[in-house]
């Protein structure tokens, strides 16, 4: 990505600018296989140059934003991108002790956690520590759930952080984990991992779904409750009624909204093979 | 709690937790993937188990992926947090 913002965008120029910038020359950005393939299996919707431009910018001008989250003398002019926080939900779910904030890899990248790093919360999040700059958390906590050898204890650091009235940060379609479930929807297998929703069960923790959007240049964050599944369904059908209730939250957006897309990095693959018949 | 009875409450809630069943689980059989399958999922379910049969709470700032590599460093690790 960084390959085809980089001849168009200045470093010095003002985010607006960068993403008007962007905007102008995504007819001519390149198209994602996955999203070729997404296309393709959705008929529904009115997939043509306009959306693939869309999913085009919106990728793009998330990885522009994402560079300015990191980047401390920067990082306001990113987090002012924000037009609308409906949290409501959040904050209703904060009086009952410790929550679970279900995220989604669609939208701006890491701009949801930002914008809560900025709400001084107790807050212990889950993502890729790998790029984090060290200056970036003040009294939050980060941990990486793709650290396999140490996956044990941050469900275990997770439920006491919960327990003590915290709130948890995730994306709850991480593809990886221990244990995950393959859903098949839209004519695609998507793989999500239990973890967060084993926390849900085993703590009996409210959950916030939260996403932060693209809308128009400006950003959008949204929460809504996920209701918890019904009781004595054995754990399988919890934990899938839990995923069935996000996917809920998150199903609008996947099929109306390519500029949040973001490559759709969890997808499987097709619910029915590519065809084999020589004509590829 | 004295050290023999966390054994044996941790012993019993590890054989129960163990999706892989083996004729001998001792203080030092591996809990993990490689030893009883006890996976990330059994790590929080163990630990939730031991807390309700044992009324200790675990704290977080000493837990560390060896406090899960076997019953022992569990039983060490709760015996500490009696004490402490």
């Amino acid at each position: 990505m960084a390959d085809l913002v980089g001849p168009i965008v200045s470093l010095d120029d003002p985010l607006p600018t960068k993403l008007r910038l962007l905007r102008e020359r995504a007819e001519e950005g390149g198209r994602d296989e996955r999203l070729v393939r997404w296309a393709a299996e959705h008929p529904e919707i009115a997939v043509g140059a306009d959306w693939h431009a869309r999913a085009w910018w919106g990728a793009a001008a998330g990885e522009v934003v994402r560079a300015h989250l990191y980047d401390q003398r920067r990082r306001e002019e990113a987090l002012d991108l924000l037009t609308a926080a409906d949290v409501d939900a959040l904050d209703e779910a904060r009086r009952r002790g410790g929550v679970i904030v279900a995220a989604a890899h669609l939208g701006p990248p890491k701009f949801l956690m930002n914008w809560l790093l900025g709400r001084r919360l107790p807050l212990l999040v889950w993502t890729n520590t790998r790029d984090l700059p060290d200056w970036l958390g003040g009294d939050a906590a980060f941990a990486d759930p793709l650290d396999t050898a140490d996956r044990g204890v941050l469900l275990v650091k997770s439920a006491l952080h919960l327990r003590g009235g915290g709130v948890l940060l995730g994306a709850a379609d991480q593809p990886t984990g221990d244990r995950t479930v393959v859903f098949e929807r839209l004519g695609m297998r998507w793989r999500f991992s239990l973890g967060l929703p084993a926390l849900a069960r085993t703590l009996g923790a409210p959950v916030v779904t939260a996403l932060a959007l693209w809308q128009g240049d400006r950003v959008r964050i949204v929460c809504g409750v996920l209701a918890s599944p019904a009781a004595g369904l054995t754990e399988e059908g919890w934990h899938r009624a839990w995923l069935e209730a996000y996917w809920r939250s998150i199903e609008p957006v996947l099929r109306n909204e390519p500029e949040n897309l973001r490559f759709l990095r969890w997808v499987v693959d097709r619910v029915v093979p590519p065809r084999d018949d020589g004509r590829r | 709690m004295e050290r023999e009875p966390l054994a044996r409450v941790v012993l019993e809630v590890v054989r129960a937790q163990a999706p892989v069943s083996t004729a001998v689980v001792d203080e030092d059989s591996p809990l993990g993937p490689g030893g009883l399958g006890i996976d990330s999922i059994g790590c929080l379910e163990l630990v939730l188990e031991l807390e309700r049969r044992t009324g200790i709470a675990l704290r977080d700032e000493s837990l560390t992926a060896e406090t899960f590599a076997t019953p022992r460093n569990l039983i060490d690790h709760l015996a500490r947090a009696t004490r402490g």
